[in-house]
């Protein structure tokens, strides 16, 4: 209870969460346990002494070396040819660009910034209110870490121990799923306000754009395609796609500077600090908690209560959406997959299937206020406040909603391939 | 002339950047040379994944120091982009406070971690396992400097009642 409400309170109040986390180890260690605190700074070190981890700065790097060596116009002017023929054209176009944006890279504000620029300048010169079109963009980037690679399911695989190839083939569907149903939004949106379609693109054209956008869509093929095969582990792969988008962006395209690539190495490096500190110091509250036998006590006292795994998910379903509105994805992620996963196992609830929609869930809190990164992204790029954005958002935190729902009820839709491809047992 | 904390924790956090940035690339490297070398050659090098741990080490306290003096360690943001004047002073120099309260005891415990790390070294390279954590050490010292000088300008700013406007969300997490 002391570590609940002191983490609460401290962290309501703006304290970085590593700190409150630290504060709360040093604190129990010391006084309730009667340890030499050294312990603390033991566990710190070695917390993130692991190569699983690297996948994080590796896929976070990925990212951003791709966004900047121009690979985004590339993907927008192919899905521009595929989609953007019909009514309401360049709204699928937005969603089909971040789909294949999220197969390349994992980090969600990658899409915002980088494609997000593109798109919306893109539909508000073509006359689609920027309302609209700031709401499109934003919604979509909630893909990236759904459909695989993911750096939100490598953060859930390591902390819960889950196979990452599984959680990336578990995503899939569900990714589709949320493009789908963004897609039916533009089609409402666009038959209401009469949306006309857009130039249709000659078969030569596509062509050209597909030839173009050639070498970043074999990312997914080396990169999914590598760990699916067994041939990679998930840094290995992350690696490999760093290595890839230099390639391609210093050999290829020459559109990466080296005092450009020094800026992404330091960029990426900070914001996997951020992450990888919040991991380091969780591993002296992980040893608190299983001293004190949090996780199975809570277990216990969730089945008793109810030992329906569809309660325990929808009931866990509403408090991340509420901590997402408040907290990035990551720090979420990383507190509360040790507390819960021992009751969800323990209920018959497949690991894979649990993070799968533990990330989709904290999607849904990048675009809503008060916080949702890629909500203020998004806002910022389009010039309109963030408030105004969240209205014009409401339909797809509707249909986001619902999928989420599908995929809480109906675990097969995400467990399906990764028990095809053995997986899953 | 007397020395201002806040320009000499700048000077310093220039001199991280460039060492997160060099032992970042060190680490990208030392990953990339493993997975060519495994695929390309057939022939794993043993000693690039124990390298590229260690480097992960050094890079992530060494940009801890500069995330903690830049004032984005992640945080639940939503109090304090509410806040105004004097409160939202007076909130910033909270984190400010316990961070170099609690990162302060754990670079000192971190500090007798090496001590105590004596002759061991790592399995391939045989690098003194003392050395892994004085990069703990040292990153988590240059954070508890930041979390001081940043403590230092927020109580100076509480006092004059100086309003420094809210913190942007984009600024404070990239994930």
């Amino acid at each position: 209870m002391f570590y609940i409400i002191s983490l609460l309170a401290l962290m309501i109040a703006a304290v970085p969460i590593a700190v409150v986390l630290l504060l709360v180890s040093l604190l129990n260690v010391t006084i309730s346990a009667g340890v030499d605190p050294i312990i603390v700074a033991q566990q710190t070190a070695t917390g993130i002494d692991s190569f699983a981890l690297m996948a994080i700065p590796f896929f976070l790097l990925a990212a951003e070396l791709m966004n900047r060596t121009g690979i985004t116009d590339r993907i927008f002017h192919l899905a521009n040819c595929l989609l953007g023929g019909v009514p309401g054209g360049l709204g699928y176009v937005n969603v089909g660009a971040s789909m294949m944006f999220a197969s390349m890279s994992g980090s969600a504000v990658a899409d915002a910034v980088g494609l997000g620029r593109i798109e919306i300048k893109a539909m508000t010169e073509a006359g689609y209110d920027r309302d609209f079109s700031a709401a499109v963009t934003a919604a979509s980037t909630t893909v990236a870490p759904i459909i695989p690679p993911s750096i939100s399911l490598v953060i859930y695989g390591v902390t819960a121990g889950a196979s990452i190839g599984g959680l990336f083939l578990g995503g899939l569907v569900p990714g589709l799923l949320m493009g789908f149903a963004m897609m039916l939004v533009v089609y409402w949106h666009s038959r209401r306000k009469g949306y006309g379609a857009g130039v249709s693109a000659s078969w030569a054209e596509t062509r050209v754009a597909f030839v173009r956008a050639l070498l970043p869509l074999f990312t997914p093929v080396i990169v999914v395609g590598g760990i699916w095969s067994g041939i990679f582990t998930a840094s290995e792969a992350g690696a490999f796609a760093v290595l890839y988008a230099l390639i391609l962006g210093v050999l290829v395209y020459r559109t990466l500077k080296p005092k450009e690539i020094a800026e992404v190495l330091f960029d990426s490096a900070l914001a996997s600090a951020n992450i990888l500190f919040i991991i380091a110091v969780s591993g002296a509250v992980g040893w608190l908690l299983t001293m004190h036998q949090v996780p199975m006590k809570l277990a216990a006292m969730i089945i008793d209560w109810s030992p329906d795994p569809q309660v325990f998910l929808l009931l866990l379903n509403v408090i991340l959406l509420v901590l997402g509105c408040f907290m990035a994805a990551a720090p979420v992620i990383i507190m509360i997959t040790p507390i819960i996963l021992p009751a969800a196992v323990a209920m018959g609830i497949d690991p894979v299937h649990l993070g799968v929609m533990m990330v989709l869930n904290l999607m849904i809190g990048l675009i809503t206020p008060p916080v949702g990164l890629c909500l203020f992204a998004v806002a910022e790029v389009a010039e309109i406040s963030a408030l105004r954005l969240a209205r014009a958002l409401a339909p797809f935190y509707v249909v986001l909603v619902v999928v989420l729902l599908a995929i809480t009820l109906v675990p097969e839709l995400v467990i399906g391939l990764p028990r095809y491809f053995g997986y899953v047992k | 002339m007397t020395l201002n904390p806040t320009r000499a924790a700048a000077a310093l956090f220039a001199l991280v950047k460039w060492l997160t940035i060099l032992a970042f690339a060190a680490m990208v490297t030392a990953a990339i040379a493993q997975v060519v070398s495994r695929y390309v050659f057939n022939s794993p090098l043993g000693w690039t994944e124990e390298l590229a741990r260690i480097l992960m080490i050094w890079w992530t306290f060494a940009a801890i120091g500069i995330l903690a003096f830049r004032r984005k360690l992640l945080a639940v943001d939503a109090v304090l982009l509410a806040l105004r004047g004097r409160r939202h002073q007076a909130v910033l120099a909270l984190g400010n406070g316990l961070g170099l309260i609690f990162v302060g005891w754990l670079a000192w415990l971190s500090w007798r971690l090496v001590q105590l790390a004596g002759t061991q070294v790592s399995p391939s390279l045989e690098i003194p396992q003392a050395w892994i954590y004085m990069g703990v050490a040292l990153g988590l010292s240059g954070a508890t400097f930041g979390f001081a000088v940043n403590l230092w300008v927020d109580l100076r700013r509480l006092v004059s009642n100086e309003d420094t406007g809210p913190i942007k969300a984009t600024e404070r997490s990239d994930v």
